[in-house]
């Protein structure tokens, strides 16, 4: 298990961490979510001893983290990093023996991940020959090639097309039933909510929010009510007059709003049939976006 | 995985990346030309720099028994080259042509075209004097060995009680000379060169941010010893690719008797280039990590440059022309400026033993404080983007980092 605790780094006058606390667990898979400049990064970077914190600790199984597992840990980082002028196997190989591959096995991994994320064909291409989307593949293929008990991923999905995007994915999802733990960035929500077991939100860096999704959803002090109702073909303000409703905002003929989590969903949709014809009516837990923008807000002086 | 297996790895990237670029061939092809270019030079410089002996057109036939001999045999102590002539008229017509440089005829009488060489003059001379010796010692009933110390006396033991003081050196032969220039010229371009090779790979390493993930795997110092070993070991090889493409020259040349100084110049320049090397390419290493980008990597090694480039005009300057001189001793022996200063020294002097051995134990001893620090700056920016970071900034940061 990966915990950090306390962190705490500022950069001048720039509050980086102000105390950032989470775990990540094998098997797992973390989101880590915050607006830019929330600290992120900078919390993943200090995984990887990449900065020099001014208070907090970075444990893996329960103890300070050693050179040697740090070499089974994998990162990509939100700035790419590769020889631009090295050949995509070679880069691979290379990334491999450094993690303490043995030149065969370094050969093999490399061929495998080759094969998996679709390069074998540009095997023997220099990187900055490369498109975009084949360059974060081998980003991500230097990240797993060592089999790495921990996987940080710093935005690992940013700039690929969806297609790219459902296939980086399954292969993530893979370490993670593989028994890594693995943490990942992004700011796109609804993937994060597709793959991850866990979430951490990070604001003005402190974690406000973390814990397993469904729990943290289960525990949100809100749901969420989307329907359409309608009195002769207008919308018609239906929840205006019932206390704790809030609304989100109203499109064409529909609206999201938010209600208390002790609201009862059956009087609610009896008070929208009492007023106009119900189109649709969808009482929910929030949504992982939902969720990001109450923690964020709450967060917010 | 020892601490050992990282910088091991990272050589060997360095290496064999290194050895298959282009720009690699055509350098290494360039040192091969080179040294066969500079043994030719060698076989030839010599001949060029000393003066054909004089030419002397001489009528055997009206002149004393073995005058011609003793001015072609050497006999005098110079070596002449005697064209004989069958007449006075055949030997003035030489003289004139300017295929002799004086003629010897009848008379006797020794002629010269527009103005007269007096150590041509004193050879003939001396040639008409000894030729008529063997009938004068018949008649005096004295053997050559018995005349010879009459004749030829020792010469008087000669000593300056203020000699001048040492200007142009005017014992230092011109081939001498050129082998130590030579000798500075290649050191500092390999020093350059392999520096910039250094400066280039870690600066390549900061912009293209593959640095982060390789800290992620290791420790700056083992990134540092790795990237500079490589580049180090192929360097040497390169170097060693000179010196055997060189010793093929020789061979090929039939050049098997250069000076004995090319041989001792040699084995310095190596020496020293190796331990110069291991200076400052950690400095390179350092002021490279200090940059994020390719055009401030110039700015940034412009002091270092500037060192080297000075040591170079001093050791063109002074330490050739006056090699034993207090600055010369200074500049060859400090560690800084011995790489380069030292060879050359060796090549137009005799420095003592002892100092040679002072400047390469103070090398050895300077080498790993200029690593240490090199290491500590370049730990403390190698991970920092952005503007230049300043040495103090650098210093400071790498207390902090790990």
């Amino acid at each position: 298990m990966l915990e950090l605790t306390g962190l705490e780094k500022r950069y001048g006058d720039v509050l980086a961490l102000g105390g950032c606390t989470f775990r990540a667990q094998p098997g797992r898979m973390v989101g880590f979510l915050g607006p830019n400049g929330s600290g992120k990064t900078t919390a993943m970077r200090s995984v990887f001893g990449l900065v020099a914190l001014d208070a907090g600790s970075v444990h893996w199984r329960g103890e300070p983290i050693r050179p040697e597992e740090r070499a089974r840990f994998g990162y990509m980082p939100e700035q790419r990093g590769l020889y631009p002028r090295m050949r995509v196997r070679d880069q691979a190989i290379y990334f491999a023996r450094l993690h303490g591959l043995s030149s065969n096995e370094a050969a093999t991994a490399a061929d495998h991940w080759l094969e998996r994320l679709g390069l074998t064909d540009r095997a023997t291409a220099r990187v900055e020959e490369l498109s975009h989307g084949n360059q974060q593949r081998v980003q991500l293929i230097i990240a797993l090639v060592h089999e790495a008990d921990l996987l940080i991923l710093d935005e690992p999905f940013s700039g690929l097309d969806p297609l790219g995007v459902a296939a980086l994915g399954d292969v993530v999802r893979e370490q993670a039933a593989r028994g890594a733990a693995v943490v990942f960035s992004s700011h796109q929500l609804d993937l994060v909510e597709d793959l991850c077991d866990d979430i951490a939100v990070i604001n003005g860096g402190r974690v406000v929010l973390d814990g397993a999704l469904d729990s943290v959803r289960a525990a949100s002090p809100s749901r969420y009510v989307h329907a359409s109702v309608l009195a002769d073909g207008q919308p018609v303000p239906w929840h205006a007059a019932i206390e704790g409703v809030e609304l989100l905002w109203e499109r064409g003929t529909e609206a999201r709003m938010r209600v208390p989590t002790d609201t009862d969903p059956a009087s609610l949709l009896a008070a929208a049939q009492a007023a106009g014809s119900v189109g649709f009516f969808r009482f929910e837990p929030p949504s992982l976006s939902d969720l990001f923008m109450e923690a964020v807000a709450e967060a917010r002086p | 995985m020892s601490r050992l297996q990282a910088p091991w790895l990272v050589a060997l990237r360095e290496i064999r990346e290194r050895a298959r670029a282009r720009s690699f061939m055509i350098s290494t092809g360039l040192i091969v030309l080179l040294a066969f270019g500079a043994v030719a030079a060698a076989t030839i410089l010599p001949d060029v720099f000393e003066d054909d002996p004089p030419v002397i057109a001489v009528v055997a036939s009206e002149l004393p028994d073995g005058v011609a001999g003793l001015l072609a045999d050497g006999a005098l102590g110079t070596e002449v080259t005697v064209r004989t002539s069958g007449s006075e008229t055949e030997a003035r017509r030489l003289l004139g042509a300017g295929a002799a440089d004086a003629a010897l005829f009848g008379g006797p009488t020794l002629a010269f075209r527009d103005e007269t060489r007096p150590s041509i003059e004193a050879l003939a001379n001396q040639a008409i004097r000894l030729s008529s010796l063997p009938a004068v010692l018949e008649r005096l009933d004295l053997t050559l060995d018995e005349a010879g110390p009459l004749i030829n006396p020792e010469p008087l033991p000669v000593v300056l009680l203020n000699p001048a003081a040492p200007g142009l050196d005017d014992d230092v032969s011109d081939s001498d000379r050129a082998v130590a220039t030579f000798a500075v010229v290649l050191l500092l371009m390999s020093l350059t060169l392999y520096g910039s090779w250094i400066l280039n790979g870690v600066v390549e390493e900061k912009t293209s941010r593959v640095v982060e993930v390789l800290m992620g795997a290791m420790r700056p110092w083992q990134l540092l010893l790795g990237k500079v070993g490589g580049i180090l070991a192929l360097a040497v090889g390169q170097l060693a690719v000179g010196v055997l493409s060189a010793g093929v020259a020789m061979s090929a040349l039939g050049t098997a008797d250069l000076p004995e100084v090319g041989l001792e110049v040699g084995a310095a320049a190596l020496v020293y280039v190796v331990l110069g090397l291991l200076l400052f390419s950690f400095v390179f290493a350092a002021a490279g990590a200090t940059v994020s980008r390719q055009e401030e990597a110039q700015t940034v090694t412009m002091p270092i440059s500037l060192t080297l480039v000075g040591i170079y005009m001093l050791s063109l300057t002074v330490v050739v022309n006056d090699a034993d001189s207090t600055l010369s001793r200074v500049v060859s022996i400090f560690p800084l400026s011995s790489p380069l200063a030292m060879t050359p020294r060796i090549a137009v002097s005799d420095p003592p033993l002892w100092e040679i051995g002072l400047s390469i134990a103070l090398l050895l001893v300077t080498i790993p404080a200029v690593i240490n620090l090199a290491g500590r700056i370049y730990a403390g920016a190698i991970l920092r983007t952005g503007p230049r970071i300043g040495l103090r900034d650098a210093w400071r940061s790498a207390r902090e980092t790990r």
